[in-house]
């Protein structure tokens, strides 16, 4: 049984959000937190930005690598929620309060029809995409120096932090996303490289696994949202004055900057 | 030198047994780069005097995150012989030590290629084809564990190599966005793209001719080139399955057998 209510969890987690002032791990204060608490707590937040007037707009699905999952200890990806205010065009500067982000590159679906589980496959997530389209995630995390176990990220909205889309959509047959490259540049210098794969094999299982994940609490993911499908490479940490772009081959680039000085 | 000639036979001899070593900067200390270089040409001319030839060229090195980790600045290189060459996709585990498989582009030169000021458009002039490749590495040092110096002289880690049956004209595609999934018995292990040699792997070429020509070397005609791994090594054992996926250009299936 958690000893704390979950709303005050989802209290401190919004204070850290609107301070910049990271808190210490849920998971050491209270080991009893269960993942479904996690969930709970993050959709706590998610009332309390809807009822101030912030949109929900779509889902970042995160843990989606091998590697990551086995460093968390977990066998399945998480997800979390994207709102209005955390969208930037390909291009913009970034200048809002972070914590300590870090940039992922991620293939973004974004869907024609309402996508309910369960029994969603990766066929049903196609010819539900209205299209793809590069994107750049920015994660962050309001648990100090990231030291997260999978009940902190969840609850912390999988360390959502903002996100940005490129502006060339493609259909989905355009190319075949399990084989397409990108190529990530900081600063003019290639970081990372990766492909469609890295995503539980095809960045649309990503998909399908949300909309089978979001049923388990009764809800579906909406025409017209957006869903980042999860990272193609390792995140890399980013700095005020720090340039990225992200290049997915015949699916174009994505780019963003991140406003000098103390964000 | 005769020094050179004797850690170059010391260095020989682990290579054909396939038997670890300590590392030779610790026993050999004071060896320079150069020196290094000359070792690893040594090498490969008691393999040579065995009956074996030289084929091509391997890069190493290529990304900006190891050469930070070794602390160089630019990639090195490792001669590849006819030995080394694998006929099928299959690796019999005896002859090696701790062997990794990295995903490569190979190009394979159908004119010479020198000198000290080669640009991209040169080398595409003399390019016959871009083949999707494996090369499997296999340091002699303990614990794969060895200074700039010590691969050097090691051939730069090679062991074998693998190139596909398919190859495409220079022009057939982006070799810097050409994505490449590595899949082990199963599971996605390691992803990349071209861009991750040395940004594209053309660079990689101009590079080692650059670097040849200091020795007065260059790429033959009918010479093969691997220009470098794309994603992290990945580590093999017997009864592996890695399926090397290159993006529009098909998969090799490698096979691990004891």
């Amino acid at each position: 049984m958690a000893q704390e209510p979950l709303a005050e969890w989802s209290t401190r987690l919004w204070e850290a959000e609107r301070t910049g002032q990271p808190i210490a791990p849920l998971t050491e204060a209270d080991p009893s937190l269960t993942v479904v608490d996690a969930y709970r707590i993050q959709l706590g937040v998610v009332e309390r930005k809807v009822a101030q007037g912030e949109e929900v707009v779509g889902h970042k699905i995160g843990l989606t690598s091998k590697p990551m999952q086995r460093m968390l200890g977990v066998g399945e990806p998480d997800y979390g929620h994207l709102f209005r205010s955390m969208w930037y065009a390909s291009g913009q500067v970034i200048q809002r309060q972070l914590i300590q982000p870090r940039v992922e590159p991620e293939i973004a679906f974004v869907l024609r029809r309402d996508l309910a589980g369960p029994g969603v496959t990766l066929h049903d997530v196609l010819s539900a995409t209205e299209y793809v389209v590069p994107a750049l995630e920015v994660i962050d995390s309001r648990i100090a120096a990231w030291r997260i176990k999978l009940v902190d990220t969840v609850a912390d909205n999988a360390s959502a932090g903002c996100f940005v889309l490129g502006g060339q959509p493609s259909p989905v047959g355009a190319v075949d996303l399990s084989t397409v490259g990108m190529v990530l540049w900081k600063n003019g210098e290639v970081v990372e490289t990766g492909a469609g794969a890295a995503v539980l094999g095809h960045p649309g299982w990503g998909v399908a696994w949300l909309a089978n994940k979001l049923a388990e609490f009764g809800t579906v993911l909406r025409a017209g949202h957006v869903v980042l499908s999860g990272s193609v490479s390792a995140a890399v940490p980013v700095a005020a004055g720090d340039a990225v772009r992200a290049h997915f081959g015949r699916l174009g680039s994505v780019e963003a900057a991140f406003a000098g000085g103390r964000a | 030198m005769e020094e050179l000639g004797r850690i170059a036979d010391w260095i020989f001899q682990h290579q054909r047994q396939a038997q670890e070593m300590g590392r030779v900067t610790d026993r050999w200390p004071g060896l320079t780069v150069e020196d290094a270089y000359r070792i690893q040409e040594l090498v490969v001319d008691r393999m040579v005097a065995d009956g074996d030839r030289v084929v091509g060229w391997k890069m190493g090195l290529t990304s900006a995150a190891k050469q930070r980790s070794m602390g160089v600045a630019e990639p090195i290189y490792g001669r590849l012989t006819a030995a080394m060459e694998l006929s099928e996709p299959v690796l019999h585990l005896a002859g090696t030590i701790h062997p990794r498989v990295e995903p490569e582009l190979a190009f394979v030169f159908k004119r010479s290629l020198g000198g000290p000021s080669v640009r991209p458009r040169d080398v595409w002039l003399a390019t016959e084809c871009v083949l999707p490749a494996f090369e499997i590495i296999d340091s002699r040092y303990q614990n794969f564990s060895f200074t700039l110096i010590d691969v050097v002289a090691d051939n730069a880690s090679g062991c074998r190599f693998y190139v596909g049956d398919q190859g495409y004209a220079p022009y057939a595609a982006r070799w810097d966005e050409v994505g490449v999934v590595v899949t082990k018995n199963g599971e996605v292990v390691q992803t990349g793209a071209g861009a991750a040699v040395l940004g594209h792997p053309v660079q990689s070429v101009v590079t080692l001719v650059r670097m040849l020509d200091r020795i007065g070397a260059q790429i033959e005609a009918g010479m093969v080139v691997l220009t470098g791994g794309i994603t992290e090594a990945v580590h093999l054992a017997a009864g592996d399955r890695v399926d090397i996926g290159f993006e529009g250009l098909g998969t090799i299936p490698l096979r691990v057998v004891t």
